[in-house]
């Protein structure tokens, strides 16, 4: 669940990105944001994953208030979410497998727990054979693969894409949609940030449309609405 | 921070792994390391060496208590008695008139029978020849007994042994001054080359942060490397000081032998533990101030 509550944000360098944003997802939802370059996309992201904080207003994501969180509070509301980027962000020296397990170290799973999981996550983005290859070896859809394993091996009640299917070809990109949308009907909230027209059409999900750090529409079953 | 077994095997594996993945970056740290390990090293050895000397210097200086010829032999004890029990006196030595005259013939070696005719009537005086642990101290110490009865004249090798003080004094006040300096520059010198090293590798931090690892996840790699590399830098810095210090006596002790050096057992000890704890501690200390910066994701 989460929550903005009047939330503005305003940089050090002064450009307001958001003008007190309201904005309520549920629990299990699909939404897709959407909107110019600049408009404030990337700061609702970085908000929720508590990498800029709020100048003014509140903000609740999965039971954190994010905006008086403590420095060293800041790892917990982040496992309590998955996070996947348009350059995947995968480490260069690990092999899939280790790329994977690497987010079970962090959470200090048990080795029992780790084999165990990351093989079946590997199984359900589909790279149970490319386990022992590394990020180099892999095309960009694979690498998204990897970066959405990593995401959910821990299974997190939200998915935060930030312009996940950015570097990949349209059917690359479709096939990636289409798993994150089976992670979605297991009941994984999902947010994405993006400028895919034809996906977001095809989808018919709900749609944030924001410009100039304002909120210009928000609909159920809506279309992207943007000449692109 | 509690911390379970298994995770820190992983840092530790983690902390290795990175020196052997990076090895052109650890290579240059560890090379830092020694370096500056060595400089310090010989600045070390060097001061060492020069408060031996000055100690061997100061046991040979000695002041000489002239006595009247007409002393009783109680002012006599009672002047003996005085210096033995001051604690600024090392060592206390009667020399009568007539061991005097020896040594005085010994001196003069071939030319000894000038002075054939003064056994009779020896013009010479008894005196305590004394050292003293301090040669700073020799001034305190003749005033306290120079106004003994039967002293006729106390030699007091004041300025020589001032000059000397005054010379050991100015160099160890410089080599103290260049060590720290040393140790400043080194510690700047290897945070920028690991700050090199870490701001390659922010990428892998900043997917460390996203998902959700404490910060003490994050350090502890980096500072278990540094660590590993200071410990590196500091077995090669060792090996070289221990091979040039053992050819420099080797060389030294064939050609003079008025001061002699140490010899390498008797320091080579104390000289790892402060070496290993140094790099150590230049390692760890480096690592955790360079990737400060980039925790604050």
């Amino acid at each position: 669940m989460i929550l903005f509550h009047n939330v503005s944000k305003v940089y050090n360098n002064g450009v307001k990105a958001l003008d007190r944003i309201n904005l309520f997802i549920d629990k299990g939802e699909f939404v897709f944001i959407v909107g110019p370059s600049g408009a404030g996309k990337s700061t609702i992201i970085k908000l929720i994953m508590r990498e800029e904080v709020p100048t003014t207003g509140e903000l609740i994501v999965n039971n954190f208030n994010v905006e008086k969180l403590k420095r060293k509070e800041i790892p917990y509301l982040r496992r309590s979410m998955g996070v996947v980027f348009q350059d995947f962000r995968l480490l260069p020296n690990k092999n899939v497998y280790d790329n994977v397990a690497f987010a079970m170290q962090v959470v200090e799973a048990s080795p029992k727990e780790i084999r165990r999981q990351v093989p079946f996550i590997l199984g359900m983005v589909g790279l149970s054979s490319k386990a022992k290859m590394y990020p180099h070896q892999l095309s960009g859809g694979e690498q998204q693969r990897v970066s959405l394993a990593r995401a959910l091996v821990n299974n997190p009640p939200v998915l935060i894409a930030d312009e996940p299917t950015g570097n990949l070809d349209p059917d690359t990109a479709e096939d990636i949609i289409r798993l994150i949308d089976d992670i979605n009907k297991r009941g994984t909230t999902v947010i994405m940030a993006t400028h895919a027209k034809e996906i977001v059409n095809e989808m018919k999900k709900r749609v944030i449309a924001i410009e100039n750090g304002v909120i210009v529409r928000d609909e159920q079953k809506g279309v992207y609405g943007y000449e692109t | 921070m509690g911390m379970k077994p298994r995770t820190f095997r992983y840092f530790f594996v983690e902390g290795i792994k990175s020196i052997w993945i990076h090895r052109l970056m650890s290579l240059a740290s560890i090379g830092t390391v020694s370096a500056c390990l060595v400089i310090f090293g010989l600045f070390a050895l060097f001061s060492i060496n020069l408060n031996y000397i000055g100690e061997q210097i100061q046991s040979q200086c000695e002041i000489q208590i002239f006595l009247d010829e007409d002393i009783s032999d109680k002012q006599k004890e009672d002047i003996g008695r005085r210096l033995r029990n001051d604690e600024n006196v090392k060592q206390c030595v009667l020399e009568t008139r007539e061991q005097a005259l020896e040594n005085f013939k010994k001196q003069l070696e071939e030319n000894a029978d000038l002075l054939d005719g003064f056994e009779k009537d020896n013009p010479l005086r008894d005196s305590y020849k004394i050292t003293l642990n301090d040669i700073k101290k020799s001034e305190e110490v003749v005033n306290k007994i120079k106004d003994m009865k039967g002293i006729a004249k106390i030699e007091n090798r004041k300025e020589i042994f001032d000059k000397l003080i005054s010379v050991t004094d100015l160099i160890k006040n410089v080599s103290f001054w260049t060590m720290i300096l040393l140790a400043v520059i080194s510690v700047f010198i290897i945070s920028n080359t690991i700050k090199l090293a870490v701001f390659a590798r922010r990428r892998e931090i900043n997917i460390m942060k996203f998902v959700g690892a404490t910060d003490w996840f994050i350090r502890w790699p980096f500072i278990i490397e540094g660590m590993f590399i200071g410990l590196i830098g500091t077995m090669v810095a060792f090996g070289l000081i221990a091979y040039s210090y053992l050819s420099i006596l080797d060389m030294i002790s064939h050609s003079f032998d008025i001061f002699k050096l140490m010899s390498f057992t008797e320091i080579y000890q104390g000289l790892l533990i402060i070496f290993i704890m140094v790099g150590m501690a230049i390692g760890i200390v480096g690592s955790t101030i360079s990737i400060r910066k980039y925790l604050r994701v």
